[in-house]
Order: C-alpha cells, then sequence, then structure tokens
C-alpha cells in the first residue's frame, strides 16, 4: 500500500537538509565530484561522488558546488548536480520508500530568489516528488518556531543572509531582506586577511572552514586564538585574534545594519515587539556574540532581545515539513 | 412439672452464657500475650513525625515527577524534532504521516498557494 509522505528540504549553498513525516533525516554537504580521469574512476569504483565523501576524495574529483548564494548556477551541469544530491539526500532520509509513495514536498529558498531559480528548482524537484511547495526560508524558519507575530529572522547561510519580518501573516516583499553575504563570504575574508599578514602559510577551505566553526567571534573582549598552520611543511603557531575578529565584523555589519532598517521602517506601535523578538537562524547562528552584536546595534533604538536557535542545521527543514503537514489537502491539489 | 422445666432452661442458658464469657476472656488474654508491647508515648510520637515527614516528601516528589513529566511532554509537543539518525524510523512514524492541524489562519496557506500557483504560470521572462 502506498503511503503519503511529507517532506521539508532545505537547498542550502552549503548544505542539503532534509525532514520526513515519518520521523526520520538527513543532510549532506551540496557538492558533488566528478572522477578526475580513469584512474580516480577505478580506483573509486563510481562515476561521482556526493557530500562529505567526495570532499574526503577531492583530489582525485572535479568539485562542483552548484548552488552559489542560494541558488542554482546558470548551467546544466548545476542544474544535474542539483537533482542528483536531493535525490541521494532523499533516498538517505527515506530508506524505507516503497515505489508507489507519494513525497508532498515543501522547498526553502532565500527570501528574495528570483523567478528563473525558483522555476528551476521547481523543475528539478519535479521528477523527485510528487507535489512541490516553494517557500522562504526564514518564513521556514519562523514557522518551526511558531513565531508568526512581530518577529524578525535572520537566517545566516553559506550564500547569502536572509531577513524575514513577521506579522501574523505570510510576509510580503517589504519585510524580506536577502544580503548576498554569509559564511562562504567569512570565508574569503578570513582567508585574504590571513594571508595578507602571513603570506607563506598553507591554506585550504577546509583549514578556513574549520577556524571558523570553531573560533569565529564577534565579541569585544575574548580570549586570544592561536592556531596551528603549515609554512612549506613546517608547522608554526599564529595570533589571530584580531583578524578573526575584523573579518567576522565584515560579516555581522551589514546584517546589524539591515535588522535596523526593517524595525526603522516598521509599524512605529509595533516596533519594541519585533526589536524583542529577533531570532538568528543558520550556519551564522553559531558565530559567538552574533546575538549580543545585534543587540548593541540596537541600543540607540531602545535595546533588543535577539536568541539564536538550537538546531541550526534542520531548523529550515523542519518549519517547511511542519508546513507541508499542516497545509489542507485541498490546497495540495491545487499544485 | 413446669416450674422444673423452667429451672432446667434457665440452668443450660445461664451456663452456655458463662461458657461464652469465659471462652471469651481466655481469647482475649491470648490475643494480649500475642500482640506487641505499646511503645512509649515519645516514641510513638517520634515515628508518627518521621511517617508523616516521610510522607510530605513522597507527596512532594511524586508532585514533582507530574510536573516534570507534564514539562517534558509540552517539550516534545513544541519542538516536534525527529529523531537524529539519518534512515531511522520514529515510533510514531504511522501518526506522523497524518496530515497535523494548523494553528495559522487558512488565509495564509491560501497566499502561499497562490503564489506558487502564479509562479509555475509565470514565464521566465517576466
Amino acid at each position: 500500500m502506498s503511503d503519503k509522505i511529507y517532506v521539508g528540504i532545505d537547498l542550502g549553498t552549503s548544505r542539503t537538509s532534509v525532514v520526513t513525516s515519518t520521523g526520520t533525516r538527513a543532510t549532506v554537504k551540496t557538492c558533488i565530484g566528478f572522477s578526475k580521469d580513469v584512474i580516480s574512476m577505478k580506483r573509486l569504483g563510481k562515476e561521482y561522488l556526493l557530500g562529505e565523501e567526495a570532499l574526503e576524495n577531492r583530489l582525485a574529483l572535479n568539485l562542483i558546488w552548484p548552488l552559489a548564494q542560494g541558488v542554482i548556477c546558470d548551467d546544466e551541469q548545476a542544474t544535474e548536480a542539483t537533482s542528483r544530491i536531493l535525490r541521494h539526500v532523499i533516498e538517505q532520509a527515506l530508506p524505507q520508500q516503497k515505489e508507489g509513495d507519494q513525497l508532498y514536498a515543501a522547498i526553502g529558498v532565500p527570501a528574495q530568489a528570483g523567478l528563473k531559480n525558483k522555476k528551476k528548482i521547481l523543475q528539478i524537484t519535479k521528477g523527485i516528488v510528487h507535489k512541490n511547495l516553494i517557500v522562504s526560508e526564514p518564513f521556514a524558519v519562523a514557522y518551526a518556531l511558531d513565531r508568526f507575530d512581530e518577529s524578525l529572522v535572520v537566517d545566516i547561510g553559506a550564500g547569502t543572509t536572509d531577513l524575514c519580518r513577521m506579522h501574523g501573516s505570510l510576509p510580503d516583499k517589504e519585510d524580506q531582506v536577502t544580503l548576498n553575504t554569509g559564511g562562504n563570504f567569512l570565508d574569503d575574508e578570513l582567508t585574504k586577511a590571513l594571508l595578507k599578514k602571513y603570506s607563506d602559510i598553507q591554506l585550504t577551505p577546509k583549514i578556513i572552514q574549520g577556524i571558523k566553526e570553531k573560533y569565529g567571534y564577534i565579541a569585544d573582549t575574548a580570549d586570544p586564538v592561536h592556531v596551528t598552520f603549515l609554512s612549506k611543511g613546517i608547522r608554526g603557531e599564529y595570533d589571530i585574534t584580531d583578524i578573526l575578529r575584523d573579518s567576522c565584523l565584515k560579516l555581522t555589519d551589514p546584517i546589524c545594519k539591515a535588522v535596523q532598517d526593517l524595525i526603522g521602517s516598521f509599524d512605529p506601535d509595533f516596533q519594541e515587539r519585533l526589536r524583542n523578538n529577533i531570532i538568528v537562524a543558520g550556519g551564522g547562528s553559531r558565530l559567538k556574540g552574533i546575538d549580543l552584536a545585534i543587540e548593541k546595534s540596537l541600543e540607540a533604538y531602545g535595546g533588543g532581545n535577539v536568541s539564536c536557535v538550537q538546531d541550526a542545521e534542520y531548523c529550515g527543514a523542519i518549519g517547511a515539513l511542519k508546513m507541508s503537514m499542516e497545509m489542507p489537502a485541498e490546497y495540495w491539489e491545487k499544485i | 412439672m413446669f416450674i422444673e422445666v423452667c429451672l432446667l432452661s434457665l440452668g443450660v442458658f445461664t451456663g452456655s452464657e458463662l461458657y461464652k464469657t469465659i471462652v471469651h476472656n481466655r481469647n482475649h488474654t491470648q490475643q494480649k500475650k500475642e500482640e506487641p508491647e505499646i511503645p512509649s508515648l515519645s516514641t510513638q510520637n517520634n515515628s508518627t513525625l518521621e511517617r508523616r515527614e516521610l510522607s510530605s516528601a513522597l507527596e512532594s516528589l511524586t508532585q514533582e515527577v507530574v510536573e516534570l513529566r507534564t514539562d517534558l511532554s509540552n517539550y516534545i509537543n513544541a519542538s516536534k524534532e525527529p529523531p537524529v539518525q539519518a534512515g531511522a524510523v520514529a515510533p510514531s512514524s504511522q501518526q506522523a504521516t497524518q496530515q497535523q492541524e494548523s494553528v495559522l489562519p487558512s488565509s495564509i496557506f491560501e497566499k502561499l498557494i497562490e503564489e506558487n500557483i502564479s509562479l509555475r504560470k509565470k514565464k521566465t521572462g517576466e
């Protein structure tokens, strides 16, 4: 007997997460690696590898990250790669899926993703799920947390940062802002700054990401950050305290400015409530002191209250799933 | 003759009552012997106090357990998070596939569906 299975998908630049109504979930790095040559294909035994497996074997592969700044890159290869990644992560999340099962999916996309990109996502998912629904990623986060009234969601992803003002209804265009900066921007800034100061150190995206995730901070005061780098193969300890903070501020300053703009342009009667209900989601919510930095930026407005989500990896997908499950059946039939 | 019968009946009756009374008294004495000694007044008070304290502690513990269980069930209902492991099936999977009732007005869903329908109709050039 076939079942109706609801799926929430967060198709992110860095990570794709899937949560299903059967109580399962899976996440994978949004990357695919194709074998460089016959030798690598023979060694790996496959034409391509996905996610973490691809990263582990990246020296033998041509790595592709099909999403840039939250949208699918405009080429055939990226479309095909996204389709394979989606199929893979859904299979991971639903190993017990039967042939006749019907998948009803809600897919989170950046708040201001273009029409072309949304249509492309619909087209890709058409062959994978039976019904698909596009939802704004920050709205999905608000949905996951049941924060529909006067709250502001700041979703800091790898490719984009999405801000969305909630006021008890579906957010309009003016309630949403997408900044084309996110975790990847911070990685680039940190790499540039480190190489400027220590030109002979050896850096890889993995090293930078590790430093960001472990030490990234925005607080005014912090313990010194000393890390070990290789310089032509020789180990050495380097102080990166100031470099790290300055790079993080390059990411968070525009976010604080966008938060101020969204609050300042809101109905004055509800601004206080909005200021006191700010939620930071996405991978960027793990930056130490991000909540305090946003609160500090609102001092002139009368202060604010900022909290970070607990499950940054799955929060968007959970919201999308919840939405798809709560959507009345007759609405699903319309699409 | 009549008087003799009356006297005899009275004798039998009296004898029987006397016998019952003797047996009852004997049983009562034995029972008294078997019963443990009644503790002194102070000991009795102490044990009553201890029992009361224990009972009140047990009551507050029970209350705490009830509160914790309520909190836990509220938390589970609020988060509704699926288990961490990929591919693992939650025990309530059958229930989870059923549609849930929304806390949102249906107008939000209406708008969302309208947007999605118009998205499908629009041409990329628009």
